[in-house]
C-alpha cells in the first residue's frame, strides 16, 4: 500500500475515533450549515417565487400595451366626452390609429336575453376595428362581442336603458378581451349612446407599442399631458411590473450575495474556530506524521475533505428536510394569512449558490489551519 | 553519507540568545554521541540534521539527492526517535513500525525482523496505550531502524529505561544500522557510551553563563 493511501487512512481512522470522542465538533460543523442552508433556501426561494408570480403576471399582459381609464362625472361628461374625441384624434395622429383605441363605457349596462347584464361600450368613427358600419339606409349596427361562437352571426336582443335592440353576435377583438379584461361586451356606436354618456362614462384607451423605449416615452407624456389638465386618470402598463422585476432581481442578485457573503463568513468564523481548536488538539500528531516525511499538503487536504464532508452533510440535509419542514408550516403561515405559502422548490441556480458559499466557507475557515501548518515540526515535537 | 554543518547558528523564535552560534560540525558514518547538560542544544541539533528546523544562518549540507528537510528526506534517509509521544496512539506497533518503513519503500517482510530483534513480537498487535514506557521506546526504535536510514536521530532513547531495555536497543542500534549510517544519539546515559564511535561534547559549544541566560 502507498503512504499517500495509508497516510489518509489512519488520518480517517483518527478523525472518526475523535468524532467518537467529540461529537460535539462533526455535529456543529453539520448543524451551522444545515441552519445556514435551511435560512438561505427559504429567503431565496421568497424571491425566486416573487419573480416567478411577476413573470407570470407579465405573461398575462402585453409588455408593449398602455392601458389609460378615466372616470367622468356628470358634471363635467358633456366637455370632457367633446374633449375625448379630440384626444382621441391627437393621439391616434401621433401614435398611428392603428395602435391606439379608445372606447367610452357609460354608467349602465345592456342586458341581453333580458337577464345578462353585459358592459357596453362606444366607439367612435375613428375607432378602425369597425369599418364603416352605417350608410343613411340602415340604422346603425349594435354589436355583441362575444368569444362564444353560438352567439357568432345572430341576432340577440338586447335593452339599453329603456330602448330594445338587436346586436348582431361577433368575435371578440383580442384587445379588449385581453387588456380590458372584459368577457362579453355590447359595443356601440357613440351617437346611439351619447344621451347615456352625457350622464356619466368611464373613457378607457389602449395604446399599443413596439419597444419598451416607446412605451416609456408615451407613459411619461400622458402623465405630462393629464396632470396639466388636472384629470385623475390611471394609467397602467407593464413598464411598473417591469421596474418591479428588474428591482425584484436586483434584490435577488443583492440576496444571493448576501446569502454567500453572510454563509460564508458565519461558516468562516465558526468552522476556522472549530478547525483550529482540533488542529491544536492534532497539532502532535500531525507533527509526528510530517517528521515519517508526510508532506503537508496531505494533512492539509485531509482536514479540508473533512469540513467539506460535514458542511455538505448539512446542505445536503437541509435540502432534504427543506420541502417536509416547509410544507408542516405551511398551514401555519396561511393562518397567519400568508396564503400564498407553498413548499416552492429551489431554482438549480440557488442550489448551487448555498454550495458554492459552503464551499468558500469552508476553504476560509481552513486559513488559520493552513497558518498552523507552516509553523516548523521541531517547534511542535520539542 | 555524511552531513557537515557550516557556521551554523540557530535561536528560537521569541528567544533572543541563540543556541547555537558558529557551529562547524562534519558528521561521519558510525554512531556519534551528543553529550551535555540540559538544554545544551543536543535536540535541536538533532532537529536541525532532520530538518526539522531551519538555522537562522549557515548551512546544514548532506551527501542525500534530497533537500535537508524535505519530505523526500525525512521518508527516505531519516529515522528520528523523539523523546516521548513517539507512536500513533490508534496504530498498532506493528502498523506504527509498517507505516513509517512503507513511507521509505520497505515492505512488510522487511519489517518483521525488526519487531522480532527488539522484542516486541507478542506486542505487535497492541497499541502503543498498552505498553510500558521500555516497550514504546522500543517500537519507535524498530520504527526508525526499519526505513533503514542513512541518518538515524535518537532523541534520550534510554531515558529512564533499565538496564535490560537499554541492552536490547543499545545492541540493536550498534549491529544493525547500515555501514554508511550516520547516527547521532543525544543522550546523558553513560551506559552508551560503549556503542559510540565518536563524542560530541556540547558543554564546549557554549559556555555556560550563556545558556543560562538563554533559559531565562
Amino acid at each position: 500500500m502507498k503512504f499517500w493511501i495509508s497516510i489518509p487512512f489512519y488520518l480517517w481512522k483518527n478523525t472518526f475515533s475523535r468524532w467518537i470522542e467529540y461529537p460535539v465538533s462533526p455535529v456543529s460543523k453539520i448543524l451551522v450549515p444545515f441552519l445556514l442552508a435551511l435560512l438561505a433556501a427559504a429567503v431565496l426561494v421568497f424571491f425566486a417565487k416573487v419573480e416567478a408570480e411577476l413573470k407570470a403576471r407579465l405573461s398575462d399582459k402585453s409588455i408593449y400595451t398602455v392601458t389609460a381609464s378615466e372616470f367622468v362625472g356628470a358634471d363635467n361628461a358633456s366637455t370632457l366626452l367633446r374633449k375625448s374625441y379630440e384626444e382621441e384624434v391627437m393621439w391616434g395622429q401621433r401614435i398611428g390609429h392603428e395602435n391606439f383605441k379608445a372606447v367610452r363605457q357609460p354608467t349602465l349596462s345592456a342586458l341581453i336575453n333580458r337577464v345578462q347584464s353585459v358592459p357596453l361600450l362606444s366607439y367612435s368613427s375613428s375607432l378602425t376595428d369597425f369599418p364603416a358600419d352605417q350608410t343613411s339606409d340602415h340604422p346603425p349596427i349594435l354589436r355583441l362581442l362575444t368569444p362564444d361562437r353560438s352567439y357568432h352571426r345572430q341576432g340577440v336582443e338586447i335593452i339599453i336603458g329603456d330602448r330594445s335592440a338587436i346586436a348582431i353576435g361577433e368575435p371578440m377583438p383580442a384587445w379588449i378581451e385581453k387588456e380590458m379584461m372584459l368577457p362579453m361586451v355590447v359595443m356601440a356606436p357613440v351617437e346611439v349612446i351619447e344621451p347615456y354618456l352625457q350622464r356619466g362614462f368611464i373613457y378607457h384607451t389602449v395604446a399599443r407599442f413596439d419597444t419598451i423605449p416607446q412605451v416609456e416615452s408615451y407613459v411619461n407624456e400622458a402623465r405630462a399631458y393629464y396632470r396639466a389638465e388636472h384629470r385623475q386618470v390611471r394609467i397602467s402598463s407593464a413598464l411598473e411590473l417591469l421596474k418591479n422585476l428588474e428591482q425584484i432581481q436586483l434584490m435577488q442578485k443583492f440576496a444571493r450575495s448576501m446569502v454567500v457573503t453572510g454563509c460564508c463568513v458565519i461558516l468562516a468564523l465558526t468552522l476556522g474556530s472549530v478547525s483550529w481548536l482540533e488542529y491544536r488538539q492534532e497539532s502532535y500528531l500531525l507533527a509526528l506524521l510530517r517528521s515519517f516525511g508526510t508532506p503537508v499538503w496531505l494533512l492539509f487536504l485531509h482536514m479540508l475533505l473533512e469540513n467539506l464532508l460535514l458542511v455538505m452533510a448539512g446542505i445536503a440535509i437541509a435540502f432534504i428536510a427543506w420541502r417536509p419542514l416547509f410544507v408542516s408550516l405551511v398551514p401555519k403561515m396561511q393562518s397567519l394569512g400568508m396564503a400564498s405559502m407553498n413548499p416552492a422548490s429551489l431554482p438549480v441556480a440557488d442550489f448551487a449558490v448555498i454550495i458554492s458559499a459552503g464551499i468558500i466557507g469552508v476553504c476560509i475557515s481552513m486559513l488559520p489551519v493552513a497558518y498552523g501548518l507552516r509553523k516548523p515540526t521541531g517547534l511542535i515535537l520539542q | 553519507m555524511e552531513i557537515e554543518l557550516q557556521n551554523v547558528a540557530f535561536h528560537y523564535p521569541g528567544s533572543k540568545a541563540h543556541v547555537f552560534d558558529d557551529l562547524n560540525l562534519r558528521l561521519r558514518p558510525g554512531i556519534t554521541l551528543a553529550k551535555g547538560f540540559s538544554g545544551c542544544g543536543k535536540s535541536t541539533l538533532l532537529r536541525l540534521l532532520a530538518g526539522l528546523l531551519k538555522p537562522s544562518s549557515g548551512t546544514i549540507s548532506t551527501s542525500s539527492t534530497y533537500s535537508v528537510g524535505s519530505p523526500r528526506y525525512l521518508r527516505y534517509e531519516v529515522g528520528f526517535v523523539f523523546q516521548q509521544l513517539n507512536l500513533l496512539p490508534l496504530a498498532s506497533v506493528e502498523r506504527n513500525i509498517q507505516l513509517s518503513a512503507q513511507m521509505a519503500g520497505k515492505s512488510m517482510d522487511q519489517v518483521l525482523p525488526w519487531i522480532e530483534l527488539l522484542g516486541l513480537s507478542e506486542y505487535r498487535k497492541s497499541k502503543p496505550s498498552q505498553l510500558s514506557g521500555g516497550q514504546q521506546q522500543r517500537a519507535s526504535i524498530a520504527r526508525a531502524l526499519a526505513k533503514s536510514p542513512a541518518i538515524l536521530l535518537l532523541d534520550e532513547p534510554t531515558s529512564g529505561l533499565d538496564d535490560l531495555n537499554t541492552k536490547i536497543i543499545s545492541n540493536a542500534v550498534k549491529n544493525r544500522i547500515l555501514s554508511d549510517t550516520v547516527c547521532v544519539i543525544a543522550t546523558h546515559d553513560k551506559r552508551l557510551d560503549s556503542i559510540a564511535n565518536e563524542i560530541l561534547d556540547f558543554n564546549t559549544f557554549l559556555p555556560l553563563e550563556e545558556h543560562l541566560q538563554s533559559l531565562d
